[in-house]
């Protein structure tokens, strides 16, 4: 579980990145608990959705500040990319006796979230490849990874 | 183990941001639920409350073929529970509302006005109505002040009502005498704004019924149960999201979880009384029971039968008097289901009493209201063997169309559905012929009431066998505990869009509807 150690991006860089991105998560987290309320006595199944990816977000947050590892970075981006997707689903199909009346509309404050949700995803992944040694960021930037970096992960 | 300072505060850091505050804000649904089921009404003692009778609404004026009412649903105070004053949304401001009663086959035209916060439609079950008075979901009328505005529901950008706050609904009455009730139908709001008290009786009679000696007058009673929760200071209470009820609609999801989901009241009222006493001669009596409850199926019985059982004799149902008497030793109702029922008290003695009870509960609400024979009187009635030569009901082999439609709750907040789908005012799920027979198969999970609009049908069968004991006679109403009901309908009348739902009113609110149009 690496550490933010490599030399390839200078650490004023990376904190270009992580601390934008911990801001993010925060509004991200902050949001779904804005709606946690309202959601989990109507609904108990998006209730504990929102409150999953809160947490996740406050966690992922905090440890963008301290400055993450891999793992939390590859955590950040999964989660972030995992809401993304709930969220584009559930604004095409409908599971209306678990979920929700109908395909949900888009509001303002979901599609801000997702807005952030993306941006965060950028972030994230800017993020990770600046732990990659600069050799072998060009080659992952070329999609030519080696077992090498296969044997990192 | 060595913990730095920085991963100290980092650990502490992530706690506060990852756990402390999720989960605080967590504490403030979850109170709110919890608080939801730990609400008890005020204790009442039983068999106190004299059982009130309904009063009969006068009309404003008769014409040649018609005669005219009026309707203000507006709040009032109402000593439910003794002591306490209840605002009670009401017909006339009462609940239950004034009695109408009418003549078959003579024309009955209300005027509904709304002095209430919220909008409203009126439904009369069990009737033969014209779509436009049918009570539609969305054919609002809308409250004072709201000129031609709109409401938010459910899936659906607005629903306009009517710009004036009153509304006309004609009701021909062509059709066979019946208790029939009218109550609230406003779609996502059903369930709280009967709860309120948004729910009469309508009673047609004709002549058959006429000519026929059951008892009458003082002794055909009218029985609505209903079950309510109150809070301390008597007011009702109903778990909302929104209780302004001007918002976002439906119940907390505490009130959804479960086989038998719903609101669940800690109380029963019979005509708006809680748990009341009758005091009856030793005679006949008929009652016309109805269950306007949200939620909550009865299997009423008598406590003691009387020697010789068959304490309930059913003569009629909800779509009005059977072919003849059947006996029963209990009878299941779910919501909005109706049963004409007589009960000999000749069988007891004087002075004794007779506790109607709900066999399927413990505890408070295993009771349902009390009969205390008080006194000898002569026999004026009695009981024929045969109400009606026939029943006319429609032929099976005459079906032309067979259609299927599964009911399915949802679970922890989720919306219940017709064939897989949520209520959409705009789509239509199934086009009988204008005098067509149908037959319907219903199917789902327990347990729905499931009612249809303008018909009355006759039950065909149960899982492929017979009927049940209680599916006797003309229905609308048919109460589905899994399994499948097949019911066959005759669609005459009227040319237009109706709706059939779970009677559940919970679950109608939570989409458990969808729409027929007769063409």
């Amino acid at each position: 579980m690496g550490k933010m150690t490599s030399g390839a991006y200078s650490e004023r860089g990376r904190a270009a990145l992580r601390y934008p991105a911990a801001a993010l998560a925060f509004v991200s987290e902050l949001i779904h608990l804005w709606v946690l309320p309202g959601q989990f006595v109507a609904s108990m199944l998006p209730g504990a959705f929102f409150l999953l990816v809160a947490i996740g977000q406050g966690l992922l947050g905090m440890s963008l500040l301290f400055g993450p590892g891999r793992w939390a970075l590859r955590f950040g981006i999964l989660l972030n990319l995992f809401v993304v997707f709930v969220w584009s689903l559930t604004r095409v199909v409908s599971v209306p006796q678990l979920f929700a009346p109908i395909r949900m509309p888009v509001g303002g404050l979901d599609l801000a979230a997702t807005a952030v949700e993306v941006a965060l995803v950028i972030l994230l992944v800017r993020l990770k490849r600046s732990l990659l040694p600069k050799k072998r960021r060009h080659r992952a930037r070329r999609g030519t990874r080696t077992d090498t970096v296969k044997s990192e992960v | 183990m060595n913990v730095s300072r920085r991963r100290f505060l980092k650990l502490g850091a992530m706690a506060g941001a990852g756990l402390v505050l999720p989960l605080g804000t967590l504490s403030i649904p979850l109170s709110r639920l919890a608080a939801s089921t730990s609400v008890r009404s005020p204790s009442v003692e039983p068999f106190k409350v004299p059982l009130p009778i309904p009063p009969t609404l006068k009309p404003v004026r008769r014409g040649a073929d018609t005669d005219y009412y009026e309707m203000t649903q507006r709040a009032e105070r109402q000593e439910i529970l003794p002591g306490l004053k209840t605002e009670v949304w009401g017909y006339e401001g009462m609940f239950p509302g004034p009695t109408v009663e009418v003549r078959s086959g003579r024309n009955v035209e209300i005027r509904q006005w709304n002095e209430l916060p919220v909008p409203v439609s009126t439904h009369l079950h069990g009737g033969k109505t014209p779509p436009e008075s049918d009570g539609y979901p969305t054919d609002l009328i809308l409250p004072k002040g709201h000129g031609s505005g709109s409401f938010a529901h459910t899936g659906h950008s607005s629903t306009k009502g009517h710009p004036h706050f009153f509304k006309d609904y004609r009701y021909p009455n062509e059709q066979r005498a019946a208790t029939l009730w009218y109550h609230d139908h406003r779609m996502d709001f059903t369930g709280p704004q009967v709860y309120k008290g948004l729910a009469g009786l309508y009673i047609l009679r004709d002549e058959v019924e006429d000519s026929l000696p059951l008892p009458r007058g003082e002794k055909e009673v009218p029985l609505v149960i209903a079950d309510r929760t109150f809070n301390e200071d008597g007011s009702f209470y109903y778990p909302s999201i929104d209780p302004s009820l001007k918002g976002e609609p439906g119940v907390l999801s505490s009130a959804t979880n479960g086989t038998y989901s719903g609101v669940f009241g800690d109380t029963i009222l019979v005509n708006g009384a809680p748990w009341p006493q009758m005091e009856v001669s030793n005679t006949m009596y008929r009652f016309r029971i109805l269950n306007a409850s949200n939620a909550r199926a009865y299997e009423l019985a008598l406590d003691p039968p009387p020697p010789g059982g068959e304490p309930l004799v059913q003569v009629g149902s909800d779509g009005g008097l059977l072919k003849a008497p059947i006996p029963h030793d209990r009878i299941l109702t779910s919501p909005g289901e109706r049963f004409d029922v007589v009960v000999d008290f000749s069988r007891y003695r004087v002075g004794q009493g007779v506790t109607l009870r709900n066999l399927r509960e413990e505890g408070r609400t295993s009771e349902v209201m009390r009969f205390v024979v008080a006194r000898r009187e002569k026999e004026d009635s009695s009981m024929p063997d045969l109400f009606v030569p026939e029943l006319d009901f429609p032929d099976p082999d005459h079906a032309e169309v067979s259609q299927r439609f599964q009911f399915i709750a949802g679970v922890l907040g989720g919306m219940s559905t017709v064939n897989g789908r949520i209520f959409d005012p705009d789509r239509i799920d199934a086009t009988p012929r204008l005098g067509s027979t149908e037959i319907w198969e219903i199917s789902g999970d327990p347990a729905h009431p499931i009612h249809l609009h303008l018909v009355q049908f006759r039950v065909v069968s149960r899982d492929d066998g017979l009927p049940g004991p209680y599916d006797a006679g003309w229905k609308d109403t048919v109460f589905l505990e899994g399994g499948t009901v097949r019911v066959i309908a005759r669609f005459d009348g009227y040319r237009g869009k109706y709706a059939f739902h779970c009677h559940n009113l919970e679950h109608e609110d939570m989409m458990m509807m969808a729409n027929f149009k007769v063409i």
